[in-house]
């Protein structure tokens, strides 16, 4: 009919569909997208030990001692007494003595014949690094052939 | 009054009924044709007496004020053939005394009518959005694509429908040959045929979405179950003398495509830290000459707890002993010294914890090919000369986008979609596309008749036609036009109807049941299970094709996101472990072979640094060279994947409306 109409038949038009959304898929690269789990920690590590041992001998110097002075009879084997037959000794009863540097937290030496070790500040003590120690005996006492001539008489050390 | 009279009546658009009062003469009607077409308004093709006023003088037909619109009426006799239209165009031979007026029955509201009745049409297998592009989803014309239907204007009531070019939807009209008003004309006979068949539609299309999904997998058990024992580990753990608990990758890291860790922790059993002892003491040494000597120790290590299988690279050691005697020869003092050091290289026994999260964004198309055969009567002597069209433009949207608030993949973890049962509508649709062509283009033969007046009130183009004449036989087919001409100069009324017949070979296919392969259909429904030999009609109210529906075959990774994953689900390329600590070991004993101290101990300080250092690099060196590196790869979480179906169609079973062979 040659007219104005439209003409109202269906047509589908080729641009009726979704444009397209993808490509053909890329081949799967085997490499790609591979986790590695590794790491260049680690190392040396230095363990060191040391162990050192020092240590060295005491002797104590004597720089004064007391002295009593008495005077010894020969003793006859009938007890009698010979006057005429003496000697005349000294008898130490108090020895000072300069002990010299102290190892630290060591144990205090012992004094002689197993005596006890009196220590005493008195008149020096601790000056510096020497330590004094007086040393105590028994004094000497008087018998029928002993006689004590001399008491408490004090004698330095040459070096003292 | 007497059959073929036509009556003419100018009406206001509103007089939508036609009645006794339009039966009149407004013009002199010399000549008209009433015409309608398949898919197109009827018109009125009238040549009246120019029009005058009351003065007799000439009027303007489309000037103002005048009506445009007319009912038309054509007396057959028993009934009338009524049409009504508006006047369209500029009447041609306008100065001469008889004019030439056009009416077409086309509504104003033409659009409005085909927007709405499109909505109607809007229905899955005929319509599939989800292949057609957004914005042409509301265009009416659209919509037809899958069906085998027109638009339908009727010439008086205007109203918009749509008619199966197969099959009307208002009856049968018969022409039996027989009876008096069965018979048709002898003249006006005609049979054409106006094309070949089409055999054959190959169809192909593609579905696409992105595949989304979001998880973890605990990978550490796999990891672990590895590379202990390839590296000879603890229970539970991983040994290497590079691979220490700082290098085990952190939250967020990424570890493939797609891939990042989602919870990583790692441990070192051993505590490397290094720590200093020390130790002081008072001892008596013996002089030997039977005195001691009062003497004092310290001992001191920097040491850590050193892992089994550590590497021992370098060692010295220095011992020292010293005693003074005084004059008279006694011993005065006493000293020694001892100091080790060793280079340790320890061995890094790890507890590691990988937890890996995904994010999937997976590109996945299906291609859907089929071929339907019509089984239609041949034209050509060879069939195989028979047409065949192609359709491989159909590709979709992305269906994991939502359509009208739904995404036509529902869960977009899936790896099918036209195995699904909204997928299986998208491959009846293909098939509906393929069906609407094949049938239309079966439609070959058309036959041209002449019926008695009186038949023509019946014609319509939403109806059949059944024809028996002796010339042709037999013969149904839709009406594809209609037209009735009276020509003033003769007086003779001519009518004319076409048909359109279809040449299959009839019959229509059944479902099948098919061979469940799992269990009995009672015990789980037809749902749930896959099927052999099914086939299902393509439309329930629809029996001229049916098709096999696929089985989910996707050619992906196998990854279904539907399930848990584990670690065996997702692991594409498996675990190796590269440079296990036997390896490292060996390498770097050959590396430090001959290195040594020039003496032991040391000369001095300055030689045995020198020599920590060497070794130092030395062993650096060689560790880079064979570090212990755990490799493996993940399934990608952005590949893209193509599976291919091809279909099992049936053959269209197409109706018989005219037999050649009998012909």
């Amino acid at each position: 009919m040659p007219g104005f109409e439209t003409i109202v038949r269906p047509v589908v038009f080729p641009n009726i569909r979704p444009v397209p959304t993808r490509s053909l898929p890329p081949e799967d690269d085997p490499e790609k997208g591979k986790c590695t789990i590794g790491g260049g920690g680690g190392g040396i590590i230095a363990v060191t030990e040391n162990k050192s041992v020092s240590g060295s001998t005491h002797n104590p110097k004597e720089i004064e001692r007391t002295v009593d002075q008495a005077r010894v009879h020969q003793k006859n084997d009938d007890g009698t007494i010979n006057e005429e037959n003496f000697v005349d000794i000294e008898v130490a009863n108090k020895i000072k003595m300069k002990v010299g540097a102290r190892p630290g937290g060591g144990t205090p030496f012992t004094g002689f014949n197993g005596d006890d070790v009196v220590k005493t500040t008195a008149d020096r003590g601790y000056t510096g690094d020497d330590l004094i120690e007086n040393y105590r005996y028994e004094p000497v006492k008087e018998k029928d052939n002993i006689k004590i001539k001399k008491k408490n008489i004090i004698k330095k050390a040459e070096s003292a | 009054m007497p059959a073929g009279l036509p009556y003419f009546a100018w009406i206001d658009a509103g007089e939508t009924t036609f009645g006794a009062e339009h039966m009149r003469w407004d013009e002199a009607v010399f000549s008209f044709t009433l015409a309608q077409e398949e898919g197109d308004p009827a018109t009125l093709t009238a040549v009246v007496r120019r029009p005058v006023n009351e003065a007799g003088a000439m009027v303007g037909l489309l000037g103002p004020g005048r009506k445009i619109w007319c009912w038309f009426a054509l007396d057959c006799g028993p009934a009338l053939v009524k049409f009504r239209g508006r006047l369209v165009g500029i009447p041609t031979s306008i100065f001469e005394e008889l004019v030439t007026l056009v009416f077409v029955a086309r509504p104003f509201d033409v659009v409005a009518q085909k927007e709405a009745l499109a909505e109607t049409l809007r229905v899955l297998p005929y319509y599939d959005p989800v292949v057609l592009d957004k914005e042409r989803r509301k265009d009416p014309d659209v919509v037809l694509e899958g069906y085998t239907k027109i638009w339908h204007y009727d010439r008086e009531t205007h109203v918009l429908t749509v008619s199966d070019e197969i099959t009307g939807e208002d009856g049968l009209v018969e022409f039996d040959g027989a009876s008096e008003t069965g018979k048709i004309l002898y003249d006006g006979l005609g049979l054409t045929l106006t094309t070949g068949p089409l055999t054959r539609v190959d169809v192909s299309a593609e579905f696409t979405w992105t595949q989304q999904a979001v998880g973890t997998v605990d990978l550490t058990s796999y990891i672990i179950g590895i590379a202990q024992f390839a590296t000879e580990g603890q229970a539970g753990s991983i040994a290497s003398y590079t691979l220490t608990a700082d290098s085990w990758p952190k939250n967020k890291t990424g570890i493939g495509d797609g891939w990042e860790v989602a919870e990583g922790r790692c441990y070192e059993n051993y505590d490397l830290t290094l720590r200093q002892w020390t130790e002081s003491a008072t001892l008596e040494v013996e002089t030997g000459d039977g005195q001691t000597i009062q003497a004092t120790s310290t001992h001191s290590r920097n040491s850590f707890a050193i892992p089994p299988g550590s590497m021992v690279v370098g060692y010295d050691i220095k011992d020292e002993w010293n005693v003074s005697y005084n004059e008279d020869g006694d011993a005065t003092g006493y000293s020694s010294n001892f100091s080790s050091t060793a280079s340790v290289l320890p061995l890094h026994h790890i507890t590691p914890t990988l937890v890996a999260g995904y994010k999937a964004e997976r590109q996945c198309t299906e291609l859907v090919s089929f071929s339907l055969i019509a089984d239609v009567q041949p034209i050509l002597t060879d069939p195989e000369d028979g047409e065949a069209m192609r359709i491989d433009d159909v590709r979709s949207v992305n269906l994991t986008e939502a359509i009208d608030g739904e995404a036509p993949i529902g869960d977009p973890r899936r790896r099918s979609y036209i195995a699904t049962e909204r997928g299986n509508q998208s491959i009846e649709h293909l098939i509906a596309l393929a069906r609407a062509h094949l049938m239309k283009r079966a439609r070959v033969v058309e036959i041209a008749f002449a019926p008695k007046l009186a038949r023509m009130p019946e014609i319509t183009l939403r109806k059949n036609v059944s024809l028996i004449e002796p010339r042709v036989g037999e013969a149904v087919g839709k009406i594809i036009g209609y037209s009735i001409a009276l020509d003033g100069s003769d007086g003779r009324v001519q009518c004319e109807v076409r048909i359109g017949c279809t040449i299959g070979y009839g019959g229509s296919q059944v479902e099948l049941a098919g061979t469940p392969t799992y269990c009995s259909i009672d015990y789980v429904g037809t749902d749930y299970q896959q099927f052999n030999d099914r086939v299902v009609l393509f439309d329930e109210g629809d029996t001229s094709v049916g098709y096999q529906p696929p089985e989910a075959a996707p050619n992906d990774d196998g990854i279904d996101f539907l399930s848990a994953l584990r670690a065996e689900d997702v692991i594409d390329i498996p675990l190796v472990v590269e440079n296990p600590p036997r390896d490292q070991q060996s390498y770097i004993l050959q590396a430090t072979l001959g290195h040594t101290l020039p003496r032991t101990p040391a000369a001095d300080e300055e030689e045995l640094q020198k020599y920590y250092e060497t070794t130092s690099e030395l062993v650096g060196a060689a560790l880079k060279q064979v570090e212990t590196k755990l490799i493996f790869k993940l399934k990608s979480m952005t590949r893209e994947f193509e599976s291919d179906y091809e279909l099992q169609v049936t053959d269209l079973k197409i109706p018989t409306g005219y037999d050649l062979e009998a012909a």
